[in-house]
């Protein structure tokens, strides 16, 4: 147990991490929500609009705690240094990174399937930009401070996104069951 | 004597039942009695089966031989039309019996009227049929579980499919599919191009899907050389016959059975057998020049290679429905059902538009088949004044016997109850740019009337009265508008004289029959 807790990363790191998951999930899935909305607004009345709207606020939760859930999980087994000392800034390149990789990949899949090589080459596309920034950011200090800052103003989401993934869960859960 | 002293004990035994039965005969209507004693109704539907291109309405090539065969002991309905140019308002007119201007599912994803909902043919038999709806077209699907409440048994839309990738269809959302639906499939996971409401977690399953896709469409090359039919995912023609048979098979009490098929419906993926079954044939239509509301247009060769496929599809369909058809026989569901097979809207290859997607309301796009088979019949009949698919669900209260619902816009079909009238006219409509809650300001309508037909379309980019003859030119080729004859001019003056209670959901008493 006293191994664990050691692995596991300092508190308010996750808190970033979450805050940064958070940003990007909610803020995307919003994306996606207004840009529906114009159709939606054809044929669907306000209330059955926000039940929309709360149900990808659910699955935007569900999103970013899985997603941190797997960067908390993978410092906890990574050595420290790589991952789980710093594991705010850090996640903030990773998420940041691998998110501007799924726009350029969703504008690419078609309905073919893309086959492995190109699967191997957006892997490369992805993790090379990611590794190579996360360099940057350990062995050069000033770039480390200015993402530490753009993580802790971002790590603010999570008390405006966190309260509405909560609700609209409960909301989401309510319709099931009533 | 002793026979009269039976008789006397069996009357007081029966006297002595009489309050009970009093007393318990309310309970009949919530416990529907078990026995047999109204046919069942059997309703088929073929997405997009345009009657244009099949071969029991005239077109040259032999797209439908099974259908024909079929006809030979059905009612056939020679100039029948979908209330709509597109799934969602055509099949809420075939279900509700209501024309798309009053259900109002006008709209890509839209449903009927709240109040509406459930006004379907599953609660207007629901004394004496028990409900079974099953439709492979998420948005028919979205339709009929407005009427869950009167639905004994809802299949789900992947049921049939190789694989389930959808979301909403699961138990889980049972009493919140369509938000399911329109949250998942219409936003969070993207089922085409473009983007998902979800960062990693929608391209993932995306990609998993069309993985999984392609490997299912590799291991049945053989059979079907341009890949499986899909309906989001993808399917085999067989499947689904076979998931109706079962269906069928099951049947212990009197049943409405809807089920909607997704093929012919793009993607056109026949057998290998039929690809490019009719590609040397001699038929070559001239397409018509493209119609200014076609939003991408398609050169004649497009539009003569879809065809192709579209037709070879047909002939695919058409040999899993002779499957059906034997069973129809061999179970001796022909002799106590009544079967109607149809579509909720045509498709095209004409005019330069490929598929059913703009606003527009030729020939191709709203005449669709419609078949039906009364039980024991075996001659052919046919009926060739024009019926519109709101006739179904009344028609289909009088042979069972059941109130007609006074929400029903529909008239009874010529051989079941109704009669043919020549004077009739039939209407279809499309207006999906308009809010579903609001009055119309962008549609088309059509209108056929003694073989001619009107149309008007009102669109910002094209304003205009269309006239056609339809006995002359079939193929929608010379607007006729410019120098109207005496007919059409008549039936401008009663389009305009109906339309301003369409357009603002105002509907005369007498409804729209």
């Amino acid at each position: 147990m006293e191994f664990i807790k050691k692995r596991i990363p300092e508190s308010n790191e996750m808190l970033m991490a979450l805050g940064m998951a958070l940003f990007v999930v909610h803020s995307w899935s919003l994306r996606m929500f207004f840009f529906r909305v114009p159709s939606f607004l054809l044929y669907m009345g306000v209330g059955q609009i926000l039940a929309v709207l709360a149900y990808m606020m659910a699955f935007a939760l569900l999103e970013s705690l899985f997603v941190t859930l797997i960067l908390i999980l993978v410092s906890t087994i990574l050595p420290s240094t790589w991952l789980r000392d710093g594991l705010g800034y850090k996640s903030f390149i990773i998420i940041l990174v691998a998110a501007v990789a799924s726009y350029l990949i969703q504008r690419e899949i078609e309905s073919t399937y893309p086959g492995i090589k190109t699967l191997l080459l957006w892997a490369v596309e992805t993790g090379a930009p990611m590794i190579a920034l996360l360099l940057l950011a350990g062995f050069v200090k000033p770039v480390r401070k200015v993402i530490q800052f753009l993580s802790e103003q971002v790590s603010v989401m999570v008390f405006i996104y966190l309260p509405i993934g909560v609700i609209s869960l409960i909301v989401v859960i309510f319709r099931l069951i009533f | 004597m002793a026979s009269s002293k039976t008789n006397r004990r069996n009357l007081l035994k029966v006297m002595g039942m009489v309050p009970a039965a009093i007393t318990l005969a309310p309970l009949a209507k919530i416990f529907p009695s078990t026995s047999k004693t109204s046919p069942h109704i059997i309703i088929v539907v073929c997405d997009a089966w345009a009657a244009h291109n099949t071969s029991l309405y005239g077109y040259p090539r032999p797209t439908m031989p099974n259908i024909e065969k079929f006809a030979k002991r059905s009612t056939v309905y020679n100039h029948h039309y979908s209330a709509g140019n597109f799934t969602v308002p055509g099949t809420a007119s075939l279900l509700t019996g209501m024309y798309p201007w009053t259900h109002r599912a006008i709209n890509l994803g839209g449903m009927i009227k709240n109040s509406l909902g459930d006004n379907q043919i599953f609660k207007a038999l629901y004394d004496t049929h028990k409900g079974i709806g099953y439709a492979q077209n998420v948005y028919a699907d979205q339709l009929i579980n407005q009427a869950r409440a009167y639905l004994k048994t809802h299949i789900p839309f992947g049921a049939y499919n190789l694989q389930d990738g959808v979301f909403y269809d699961s138990p889980l959302f049972n009493l919140d599919a369509y938000t399911a639906f329109s949250s998942f499939e219409d936003g969070i996971i993207n089922h085409g191009k473009g983007f998902d409401g979800s960062v990693w977690l929608g391209p993932l399953a995306r990609l998993f899907r069309i993985r999984n896709k392609r490997i299912i469409n590799n291991a049945m090359s053989e059979e079907y050389y341009a890949g499986l039919p899909e309906s989001l995912d993808p399917f085999l023609l067989s499947d689904v016959v076979d998931g109706l048979i079962d269906t069928l098979t099951n049947l212990t009490e009197p049943s409405v059975v809807y089920f909607h098929m997704f093929a012919p419906h793009d993607p056109y993926r026949p057998y290998s057998k039929h690809y490019n079954g009719f590609r040397d044939d001699e038929y070559s239509p001239n397409t018509a020049p493209t119609h200014p509301l076609v939003s991408e247009p398609n050169s004649d060769h497009e539009l003569r290679i879809s065809r192709l496929n579209y037709d070879a599809f047909l002939a695919s369909l058409d040999q899993e429905l002779a499957r059906l058809f034997n069973y129809f026989d061999a179970s001796g569901l022909k002799d106590d059902s009544y079967i109607f097979l149809t579509s909720d809207h045509g498709e095209m290859f004409d005019h330069g538009m490929r598929g059913h997607s703009d606003p527009l309301l030729f020939e191709p796009l709203i005449h669709i088949p419609l078949v039906v088979s009364a039980p024991g019949q075996f001659e052919r009949h046919d009926v060739d004044t024009p019926t519109s698919s709101v006739d179904v669900l009344p028609t289909i209260c009088h042979i069972t016997k059941n109130e007609i619902p006074d929400w029903s816009e529909g008239r009874l079909l010529p051989t079941l109850g109704g009669e043919s009238d020549p004077e009739r006219a039939v209407f279809s409509f499309s207006a999906p740019q308009n809010s579903s809650f609001g009055n119309i300001t962008q549609y088309s309508i059509s209108m056929v009337y003694k073989n001619n037909k009107l149309i008007k379309y009102n669109h910002p980019k094209y304003s205009k009265y269309e006239f056609f003859d339809l006995l002359n030119d079939p193929q929608e080729k010379l607007d006729l508008s410019d120098s109207l004859p005496e007919i059409g001019i008549e039936m401008v003056k009663e389009l305009d004289k109906l339309l301003p209670s369409i357009l603002t959901m105002k509907i005369p008493e007498d409804g729209n029959k």
